[in-house]
């Protein structure tokens, strides 16, 4: 604070903290954690009961992959032998038919068993860490979790409701996502009425509602036919990625990409925002649309996520600090690295998760396990990364 | 040149906080320093130019156009706000810091291009802070952290500036080095309004001076029409002097008087009953 300090331009090292991550930039940080993705991506098809060589992951990865490209272009070639001319006939013909060099059951290992599992791995992780970014910016409070508003309670609830009632796994999910929206939209609902702070009104109405639905979920539990119902539901709650079938995917993929994808594009503004609600408004962002902007888009991954995996702590209040570690707060940069880092993160729990032991171990379990003390590590050596 | 007229705001319909029937208008290069007790409006006064609140009745010109039919982002491309110093919530590099500025030059989805960037890196050179662009902002002291602030608002571009006690939380020397860079900014052509609670400060840079109560206005004028000691004790409630300094004509000060009418403590044997002296060491 000396004035004297103030007047001359300061050494670099008198002001340099005694340890601190080297931060990356943006460009790079992402080029790295991409590579690394890539290589655990093919890495997680080899983890798991049937043994397969990373030869053949990578055979049957790029077969599927061409055959892929090739039934997209026969689709696009028939429409196109409507119009004039005869190139698209001849196109045709001479697309190259694919065989496959492999047995089969490799083919049903590497794509219906493993790829739909990692690629929500993939999703997930990467939903989740980006949710929470974009809230602890959105409430300038680095100790946010994307279920501060009741995400999680409701969608946990919501499946309970639908194990409960039919026990059928589209009726799970649709319950657990629609609650989800449902207990969002209450306390979205309810900070509109509270007078004064609007962002300190989200986050005592997000605790109420959260609070409230925790209870009618302890009475869900309670109600349950503990032979068969209770641990279904228990096992539930741990989440889990092992039952997740392409028709999951399906069901989640459209929602999470678009709020991913939103989150993306007004990552800037959130930096606006972070600076204080006046300062944002006087700065000439509609505050109140960017903030059901960011909500909107958190609540739909998030939902999405927990109705086809459970509820799966940590990653959303975690991976953004590792994020900050790396490159530092600037969301421009933070967003995308969070993403990464999230989805690499919980690639690495899954295999881990599926691997360890005999048995799988729930991955909300091991996210907590493995998440809590190197989150503890790192705020320990980075010290400042937190601020 | 920016006018206003008959201004109204209120947080509620108790009419306490807020302000009402506030008229006046600056031309470009004058510095107009509100002052005023504490809850007079001051603040509400300004959030309400900067378009935080909106007002309930009056109207506002900037450059010939009326400012209400400026939406959102034309406003705050016209009209840059100076809050009261506070505490970021991230450690944002001071270059980050800065190029907040350019928001309402950009899209809702836009991210900053390298004129946007160049525009920051300006500002920063133009304050001599480059030594701390990529410092977090989290981390510097208090007076650099206020030119920081000048820094985005410069980023900005507007052609009018709000600054909300720009020298509060600052020690003396960086008071009055923030003093002489609104005074400088002002000579570059920019009208400016800020408020204060010190009244030297606006024998110091204001061109013009507004004393507000109750949220109105009292008096508006040239400081040395303004300032006086009877107006000094109207809006502060204490006894103040305004003396020539050194006998050099044309700077004053305000000195407070010391009375014993203005006592704080109703009873003195209260205060005798809650402070008792430190018992004495056997």
């Amino acid at each position: 604070m000396s004035t004297a300090a103030e007047n001359q331009p300061l050494e670099p090292a008198a002001h340099q903290p005694r340890f601190r991550f080297k931060r990356l930039s943006g460009a790079s940080a992402v080029t790295i954690l991409t590579v690394v993705l890539v290589a655990l991506f093919v890495l997680s098809f080899l983890m798991g009961r049937y043994p397969i060589s990373i030869a053949d992951v990578i055979r049957v990865l790029l077969f599927n992959a061409a055959q892929a490209i090739i039934t997209v272009a026969e689709g696009i070639l028939k429409v196109a032998t409507h119009l004039p001319g005869d190139w698209a006939e001849t196109l045709l013909t001479r697309l190259p038919a694919m065989d496959p060099s492999f047995p089969d059951v490799l083919n049903t290992v590497v794509i219906q068993l493993r790829l739909p599992r990692v690629l929500a791995a993939m999703l997930i992780g990467g939903g989740l860490a980006v949710a929470g970014a974009s809230f602890q910016g959105l409430f300038r409070n680095p100790l946010v979790s994307p279920d501060i508003l009741g995400v999680s309670s409701g969608a946990s609830l919501g499946a309970i409701i639908g194990i409960l009632v039919s026990g059928q796994r589209i009726v799970i999910e649709l319950l657990a996502f629609g609650v989800a929206l449902l207990a969002v939209g209450g306390s979205y609902g309810i900070s509109r009425i509270v007078r004064g702070n609007r962002t300190l009104g989200l986050i005592l109405a997000g605790m109420a509602i959260g609070s409230l639905l925790s209870a009618f979920l302890s009475l869900a539990k309670y109600a349950a036919d503990p032979t068969n119902q209770l641990p279904t539901i228990t096992y539930w709650l741990m989440g889990s990625l092992s039952a997740i079938s392409f028709k999951d995917l399906a069901f989640v993929a459209a929602p999470m990409l678009i709020g991913i994808g939103g989150l993306l594009l007004i990552r800037w503004r959130l930096n606006v925002l972070a600076m204080g609600e006046d300062e944002a408004k006087a700065l000439g962002t509609n505050t109140g649309k960017l903030r059901a902007v960011i909500v909107i888009c958190c609540t739909v991954i998030t939902a999405s996520a927990v109705a086809i995996s459970g509820t799966i702590g940590w990653i959303g209040l975690i991976i953004p600090h590792i994020g900050r570690m790396l490159v530092g707060p600037d969301h421009k940069k933070l967003i995308p690295v969070s993403l990464l880092i999230g989805a690499i993160f919980l690639l690495l729990m899954d295999d881990i998760a599926r691997t360890m032991a005999q048995v799988e171990i729930p991955i909300g379990i091991l996210t907590a396990i493995m998440g809590v003390p190197f989150f503890l590590y790192l705020l320990a050596r980075g010290r400042r990364g937190w601020a | 040149m920016f006018r206003i007229e008959g201004a109204e705001f209120f947080y509620d319909n108790t009419h306490t906080g807020g302000f009402k029937e506030v008229s006046f208008s600056i031309k470009p290069g004058q510095v107009l320093c509100i002052l005023g007790p504490n809850g007079c409006g001051k603040t509400t006064l300004l959030k309400c130019l900067a378009g935080i609140f909106k007002l309930q009745k009056g109207r506002l010109w900037l450059n010939d156009s009326e400012v209400k039919t400026l939406k959102d982002g034309n406003l705050a491309r016209a009209i840059g706000y100076v809050p009261q110093l506070h505490q970021p919530a991230f450690p944002f590099s001071v270059l980050d810091a800065v190029l907040v500025g350019r928001a309402p030059h950009l899209g809702f989805l836009e991210s900053p291009k390298k004129k946007d960037y160049e525009i920051a890196e300006t500002a920063i050179e133009a304050l001599g802070i480059t030594h701390l662009a990529q410092r977090p902002y989290t981390e510097i002291s208090g007076g650099e952290r206020q030119l920081v602030v000048f820094a985005r608002v410069m980023t900005q571009q507007p052609s009018l500036l709000l600054l909300d006690e720009p020298t509060s939380h600052l020690d003396f020397g960086n008071q009055i080095r923030v003093l002489r860079l609104v005074e400088e900014l002002a000579a570059a052509g920019l009208p400016v309004i800020m408020t204060s609670h010190f009244p030297d400060h606006a024998f110091l840079v204001g061109s013009k001076v507004a004393i507000m109560k109750k949220g109105e206005f009292l008096a508006f004028g040239p400081p040395d029409e303004v300032i006086t000691d009877q107006n000094l004790e109207t809006i502060y409630g204490s006894k103040v002097k305004v003396m020539e300094v050194n006998g050099q004509t044309g700077y004053r000060a305000c000195v407070p008087v010391k009375s014993d009418l203005d006592c704080i403590c109703s009873k003195k044997s209260l205060l005798d009953k809650l402070y008792s002296p430190l018992p004495q060491q056997p």
